[in-house]
């Protein structure tokens, strides 16, 4: 495994993509943190582009490399190597190679900014570390779908499918339940809604760290009830490792029946 | 492991969800053999030659290479060097680095010097996006031979070469024949068999028909009749 992913790593560090990646990324982080009149609202845009951005990417860029690489998988299996370890490898190459050029394409400007204007890395260790998990998590997803769908256009589709469901549908869906049925107590449905979506966990952690629940008006209450605090954090962490976890262990357990 | 089979294929069944593609098929091929499989498309050629790399999972039977169940890990692939029609390595890698993480993976010292003819050591320092579909395959033969593994499995091998590297590579196959390797491959180019193939197995339904190649007219010194004896051969296995 460790051979396949350095060798992964590699094709990946030289791709065109993931220079542009972290240029897009830097560009944007800096220009965001210095034209933003306070950082408050800077990280607040920043936190726009990630959670539209992030998803989208890892969607995208996992599916087609995973298809893309179709031929080398079926050639490297032929090779004393077991598919978990093959995919493994390829899989932790494009999470990692993803995951740096986005921390480092927003880790270096905002970090900068930081040392002008002060700068609570706590906030940013949730920030990085909520964006970062979020690309992890919709990288499995964009894998487990590439492995079940044979046909690429329906793979490619169902990846944004899954996306425009995350990222736009599923807030609707639950401003929706939450005006309608505004009579009801629904701080434990809003709470667990929130855990079922990894975007919404992401917007929901930073949002809370840059205290802008009033923001989100009777829900944002709701929110500072539970993740404002240190459990709150750390639930909402776990959850999104599992949202990474969970797609992960479904793929390598199709893995193991797939005929490639 | 001197007495060894080198590959046994026993009662070997495949099925599509309720379409069965290989149903109880059975070889075995012995050291310094050349097995060409035949068939007409769709007659399960693609999926055999899977089943015995473990791309494919089989519903049932045994496929034994040097001894060693399939299905009892990946490890038996030390075993075989494949050559596919279109290989595929990240795009990125040159063609060194393709070579070092192949070694890595099979944890082998290769020998070059085995397909030097190839001329592959003209790029070894381009990226694989950069190669002609000729230079892949040779960089793809080279790594299949280098490893010295006592199996090969060829799939369409001198599809996209040039005239003059697919003599330089018919000649490698036939040394490597002659070193006592194991060759499978499968084939549109009824030339490849003609030089190499000992037995010529036909897929039909699911089952494999196999004919010593010497059977066939034409195989010692009449290269057009052996090509319409194998092409009638291939109708009738087709009907």
């Amino acid at each position: 495994m460790k051979a396949v992913l350095s060798f992964c790593l590699k094709d990946l560090l030289r791709s065109r993509f993931i220079a542009a990646y972290f240029l897009f990324h830097l560009a944007a982080g800096y220009s965001l943190m210095h034209y933003a009149p306070t950082s408050s609202s800077g990280f607040g845009a920043l936190l726009s582009l990630v959670l539209f951005l992030a998803p989208l990417s890892s969607s995208v860029f996992g599916t087609l490399y995973f298809y893309q690489s179709r031929g080398f998988q079926e050639l490297m299996l032929a090779q004393p190597v077991s598919r978990a370890a093959l995919l493994t490898g390829q899989g932790a190459a494009l999470g990692f190679a993803l995951c740096a050029a986005f921390a480092l394409g927003l880790g270096i400007p905002t970090l900068a900014a930081g040392f002008v204007g002060g700068l609570d890395l706590l906030f940013l260790a949730v920030f990085l570390g909520g964006g970062v998990l979020l690309h992890l998590c919709f990288l499995a997803l964009a894998f487990l779908i590439a492995l079940t769908m044979e046909d690429r256009l329906r793979g490619f589709s169902a990846s944004l499918v899954l996306w425009l469901f995350l990222v736009f549908f599923y807030d609707g869906a639950l401003l929706f339940i939450v005006t309608r049925f505004s009579d009801y107590p629904l701080d434990r449905f809003v709470i667990g809604a929130v855990l079922l979506n990894p975007v919404d966990l992401e917007r929901i952690l930073v949002l809370m760290q840059l205290d802008a629940s009033v923001l989100l008006g009777y829900t944002g209450s709701v929110f500072r009830k539970f993740f404002g605090t240190g459990t709150g954090l750390a639930v909402s962490f776990a959850a999104m490792a599992l949202w990474v976890a969970a797609p992960a262990w479904l793929f390598f357990h199709r893995l193991a029946r797939k005929d490639f | 492991m001197n007495n060894v089979v080198p590959l046994k294929v026993t009662d070997l069944q495949k099925s599509y969800g309720k379409k069965v593609v290989l149903s109880g098929l059975s070889l075995s091929a012995g050291p310094g053999t050349v097995t060409a499989i035949l068939g007409s498309n769709g007659s399960g050629k693609s999926t055999f030659m899977r089943c015995l790399l473990g791309l494919h999972v089989f519903s049932q039977g045994r496929i034994e290479v040097m001894g060693e169940d399939v299905r009892k890990g990946p490890g038996y692939r030390r075993f075989l060097g494949y050559m596919p029609q279109l290989p595929s390595f990240p795009e990125n890698l040159t063609v060194r680095e393709i070579a070092t993480l192949v070694e890595r993976v099979r944890g082998v010292e290769p020998d070059f010097s085995r397909g030097r003819e190839l001329g592959v050591g003209e790029f070894l320092d381009q990226k694989w996006k950069t190669l002609s579909g000729g230079m892949k395959q040779k960089v793809n033969a080279l790594l299949a031979v280098s490893f010295n593994p006592p199996m090969l499995v060829l799939d369409g091998p001198t599809a996209s070469l040039d005239p003059a590297s697919r003599i330089r590579l018919m000649d490698i196959l036939k040394r490597e024949k002659a070193a006592g390797k194991t060759i499978l491959m499968t084939t549109h180019l009824l030339g490849d068999l003609w030089e190499l193939a000992d037995r010529l197995a036909f897929l039909q339904a699911g089952r494999l028909r196999v004919l010593p190649a010497s059977e066939i007219p034409g195989k010692e010194g009449d290269f057009d009749r052996f090509e319409r004896c194998v092409a009638e051969l291939l109708e009738g296995s087709a009907a």
